[in-house]
C-alpha cells in the first residue's frame, strides 16, 4: 500500500510542475543594428566592418565597468583616442597577422573582444600598474589607452603594441604549449613578487628581457617575443648589451658579477620562441617583426 | 482500516496542495514582462533627459563624503552628453566644456553610463587625479555610472552605481546662458570661500559650532572639543547645500541662503541662525598676523598709488635692484606691523621694515600710524637706510596714517580689504 502512495505522490509531483510552454521569439533585439542619427554610427559602422565581420570581435571602446576589474579605479577612454586605438590595433596588429601569417589566422586565433579602459589599473599596494590582460583566449583588454599619442612610437610600443603582442603570445601559448626546456633555462631566477624593484639592467644580466619576464616563466616566454617584435635593431642590442654587462641597480651602483651570461640566456630563449611559433603556429617571426617595424615607419597610414 | 484512510487522505490532501501551489492562473501584477517593463523604462527616462532643450544642472558628488560641485550637461538624442562647469578641478579653474557618449542600459534596473571620457566629469573618478605616485589608484573615488532611482520632467535622481552618492540633475531654465552661469556660480563661490578665509561659526544658544574648510566643500564641524563631523556641501547660485540633513541642538539644517548684506549664511530651515566670518574688520585685520597682504593698485586712489610708485621706482634706482615688492605685513621679530619694502637683485634679497601701527578705532574703523608716541620712527636698519634714502617713502607714510573706514565684499572670506580715508572719499587703497 505504501509503495502505491509513494507512487501516486511521485506521479503528482511530477505532473504538477510540467507546464507545455512553447517557446516564443526573444523579447530583446537580437539582431545587429546600428542608429544611424547616433553621433558614433560612423566609427560603429567603421568597427563592424573592420572587426565584427571578418574577425568576429567586438571592439569595445565604450567602458563597462562590469566588464573591467571593479578592485581597481578605472575610467573610459575618450572618443577619440578610442578611434585612434581601433585603427592603430588594426594596422599594427590584424593586417600584420593577416599580411604574414594569413588571412584566416586571427579569426581562428584572435580575441572575441578588445576592452579599451582610458586610465592605467594602479596596485597601490604594490606601486605597478596593469598594462594590459588576456582573459582565457577571449578577451583582452588594454588600459591607459587616454595616454595614446601616435606619434610616439617608443611610447605606443611600451604601453600598447607590446602589450597586445605580449597578451596575443599568452593566447597562442594556452592553445599550444611551448617547450617545457623552456621554463628550465632561468628555473630559480623568477621572483613573482619582488620583480618591479629590478632595473632593466639588473634583469637582462640574468637573461631577462624586462623586470617584469623575470616575474614567473610564461611571463618570459611572452615577454621574449612581445619585445622582440616592436622593438627596432638598436633597443634590441641594448638589451643584449645591458646583459652583457654587470648590472646597476637604481641607486646607480654597479652590482658584482653574478657569472651568468645574460646575452646568451636570452638569444637560447628567443631561438626557443622563434622555433615554437614556427613548428606550432608556421609564424615567421623575423617576417613578422619586419613588417611590424616596417609599418611603425609609416604609421600615418593606419589612419588612411 | 482506520490507518489506511487517514494516510489516504493525507495523500490527497498533500496532492490538492501541491497542484494548487503550481496553479498558473494567478493573475499577473504587471501586464509586461520584467524586460520589457525596464526597456520602457529607459526608453522613458532617455526621453525625459533629452527633452531639457537647454540641459540640466547636476549636483555631483564623487562619494558620500567628498565635496560637491556643479556640473552643466545636455544629452542629444544623437547619444552625445555635453558637460560643461567652473570650478577649482577645471584647467586653470576657466569654464570648461567638452563632451563624451552616454547610454541607458539595463544593469541594478536602469543605469545612466558615461561610458567614454569627459575630462568635466570623469577626472572624479581618474585614479591618478591627484598628481603623486603614493595616491596612485584612489583620485577623488568619484561615480559616473547612476542607477535612475526617480525622474520628473524637470528632476531625476541619480544614485552612483560603485561609490554610492546621490545626485541630483535638475532642469535648467531655457533662457541660462551657460559660461555666465557658471561663471558666476565661480565668482559667488570665491567670494565666500578661500582657503584664507577664516573658519565659519554658527551659535546656537550658548553653543558656537565652527565650520572650517569650507573651500574644500567638505566643512569640518566641531562644537568645542567634541569629536568633529565631516559635512560635504555644494553652493548654490545664492547658498549652500549640504550633502544630507544635518542636526546640531535639536536643529535640523540642510540649505542656507547669502543675506543682502553678504556678511552671513542665513539656515532655510531656521532662519534665525546663521554661519557669519568676520565680524568686526578692524579687529580681524589685526588678529592675521600670519597675512601678507599686498597693495592692488588696480583700486588705490591715484595719490597712494603715486607715491607708492615712486617708492618703489626709486628703491630700484637707487639700490639697482631688478624689482621690488611693497607689502604690509606682521613681524614677529619686530612684534609689530611693518611696511615691507623688498628689493631682489639676483638671488639676493634685501628687506627693508617700517614699524607700522593698526588701532582698532571703532567697528570696521582703523587708525595707522608710522611714528610711535614719542614721533620716531622705527624699523630695521635696513628699512631706516630706506626711510632716509627716499624721500617719497616719508610722503607715502606720512599719506598713509589717517583713520580709515574698512570694508570688504564679504565677511564670509575677506580675502581683501579697502581702506577709504574717513572724510576723503579720494584718499583710499586696497590689499589683499
Amino acid at each position: 500500500m505504501n509503495k502505491t502512495i509513494i507512487f501516486i505522490l511521485s506521479i503528482a509531483l511530477l505532473l504538477s510542475c510540467s507546464q507545455n510552454e512553447v517557446l516564443g521569439p526573444s523579447i530583446f533585439d537580437t539582431e545587429d543594428r546600428l542608429d544611424a542619427n547616433s553621433v558614433s554610427y560612423e566609427f560603429d559602422s567603421w568597427l563592424r566592418e573592420a572587426y565584427l565581420k571578418p574577425y568576429n570581435l567586438d571592439f569595445r571602446y565604450r567602458m563597462e565597468d562590469v566588464g573591467s576589474d571593479m578592485d581597481y579605479n578605472l575610467v573610459p577612454t575618450s572618443f577619440e583616442k578610442s578611434q585612434q586605438m581601433a585603427k592603430l590595433v588594426k594596422y599594427l596588429w590584424f593586417d600584420v597577422y593577416g599580411t604574414i601569417v594569413s588571412s584566416e589566422f586571427l579569426k581562428e586565433n584572435g580575441p572575441r573582444i578588445i576592452h579599451l579602459i582610458g586610465s592605467p589599473a594602479y596596485n597601490p599596494i604594490s606601486g605597478t600598474m596593469l598594462l594590459g590582460t588576456a582573459e582565457g583566449g577571449l578577451k583582452v583588454t588594454l588600459y591607459r589607452c587616454n595616454e595614446l599619442d601616435f606619434t610616439d612610437i617608443d611610447m605606443l610600443n611600451e604601453y600598447y603594441f607590446k602589450t597586445m603582442h605580449h597578451e596575443f603570445a599568452h593566447i597562442l601559448h594556452q592553445k599550444r604549449n611551448y617547450p617545457v626546456e623552456f621554463g628550465l633555462i632561468s628555473q630559480g631566477k623568477y621572483n613573482p613578487l619582488g620583480w618591479q624593484y629590478k632595473t632593466d639592467s639588473e634583469a637582462a644580466t640574468l637573461g631577462f628581457v624586462s623586470p617584469y619576464a623575470g616575474s614567473q616563466n610564461r611571463e618570459d616566454f611572452v615577454e621574449i617575443i612581445a619585445n622582440y617584435l616592436v622593438k627596432s635593431d638598436a633597443q634590441w642590442n641594448n638589451i643584449l648589451n645591458l646583459a652583457s654587462n654587470p648590472g646597476v641597480d637604481y641607486d646607480g651602483v654597479t652590482l658584482p658579477d653574478d657569472g651568468i651570461d645574460g646575452k646568451a640566456i636570452i638569444l637560447q630563449k628567443l631561438d626557443i620562441a622563434r622555433n615554437w611559433l614556427k613548428d606550432s603556429w608556421d609564424i615567421d617571426l623575423e617576417a613578422l617583426r619586419t613588417e611590424i617595424i616596417q609599418r611603425q615607419l609609416n604609421i600615418n597610414d593606419a589612419f588612411n | 482500516m482506520r490507518k489506511l484512510n487517514k494516510i489516504t487522505y493525507f495523500v490527497f490532501t498533500l496532492i490538492s496542495l501541491i497542484l494548487a501551489s503550481c496553479n498558473t492562473e494567478e493573475p499577473d501584477i504587471f501586464d509586461t514582462s520584467p524586460a520589457e517593463r525596464i526597456n520602457q523604462a529607459i526608453s522613458d527616462y532617455q526621453s525625459v533627459l533629452t527633452s531639457a532643450e537647454n540641459g540640466w544642472e547636476m549636483d555631483y558628488f564623487a562619494n558620500p563624503l567628498s565635496g560637491g560641485y556643479t556640473l552643466l550637461i545636455k544629452f542629444n538624442k544623437s547619444g552625445n552628453a555635453i558637460f560643461a562647469s567652473r570650478h577649482e578641478y577645471t584647467v586653470n579653474k576657466a569654464y570648461e566644456t567638452d563632451s563624451c557618449l552616454f547610454d541607458i542600459i539595463s544593469d541594478n534596473g536602469p543605469v545612466l553610463t558615461f561610458n567614454t571620457y569627459s575630462n568635466i566629469l570623469h577626472i572624479f573618478a581618474s585614479p591618478d587625479f591627484i598628481d603623486d605616485p603614493y595616491y596612485y589608484g584612489y583620485g577623488l573615488e568619484g561615480d559616473y555610472e547612476f542607477v535612475i532611482t526617480k525622474a520628473t520632467t524637470d528632476s531625476v535622481w541619480l544614485k552612483g552605481k560603485k561609490y554610492g552618492s546621490d545626485v541630483l540633475l535638475h532642469k535648467l531654465e531655457s533662457a541660462v546662458n551657460w559660461q555666465s552661469y557658471m561663471n558666476n556660480r565661480y565668482d559667488f563661490n570665491s567670494m565666500i570661500f578661500s582657503a584664507k578665509a577664516p573658519d565659519l561659526s554658527l551659535k546656537i544658544d550658548r553653543v558656537t559650532y565652527k565650520f572650517a574648510y569650507g573651500y574644500s566643500h567638505v566643512f569640518n564641524v566641531k562644537r568645542g572639543s567634541d569629536t568633529s563631523l565631516d559635512i560635504p556641501f555644494i553652493t548654490t547660485d545664492n547658498g549652500i547645500k549640504l550633502y544630507k540633513d544635518i542636526e546640531l541642538e535639536g536643529y535640523t539644517f540642510r540649505e542656507f541662503k547669502i543675506n543682502n548684506a553678504k556678511n552671513a549664511l542665513v539656515s532655510v530651515e531656521n532662519p534665525q541662525l546663521k554661519l557669519v566670518g568676520a565680524d568686526d574688520l578692524s579687529n580681524y585685520f589685526i588678529s592675521k598676523t600670519k597675512a601678507i597682504w599686498t597693495f592692488n593698485t588696480n583700486n588705490t586712489s591715484s595719490n597712494i598709488n603715486q607715491l607708492l610708485q615712486d617708492v618703489a621706482q626709486s628703491s630700484i634706482a637707487l639700490y639697482a635692484a631688478d624689482s621690488v615688492a611693497v607689502t604690509i605685513e606682521y613681524s614677529t621679530s619686530r612684534q609689530s606691523f611693518v611696511l615691507a619694502i623688498t628689493t631682489f637683485k639676483g638671488d639676493i634679497k634685501t628687506e627693508g621694515l617700517i614699524n607700522l601701527s593698526f588701532d582698532a578705532y571703532g567697528y570696521d574703523e582703523i587708525k595707522i600710524s608710522y611714528k610711535d608716541n614719542q614721533g620716531n620712527v622705527k624699523g630695521n636698519s635696513q628699512g631706516l637706510q630706506y626711510y632716509n634714502d627716499i624721500p617719497e617713502l616719508a610722503n607715502f607714510l606720512e599719506l598713509l596714517s589717517t583713520t580709515y573706514d574698512l570694508y570688504t565684499v564679504s565677511k564670509l572670506n575677506p580675502f581683501y580689504i579697502q581702506f577709504y580715508k574717513k572724510g576723503d572719499a579720494q584718499t583710499y587703497f586696497e590689499i589683499k
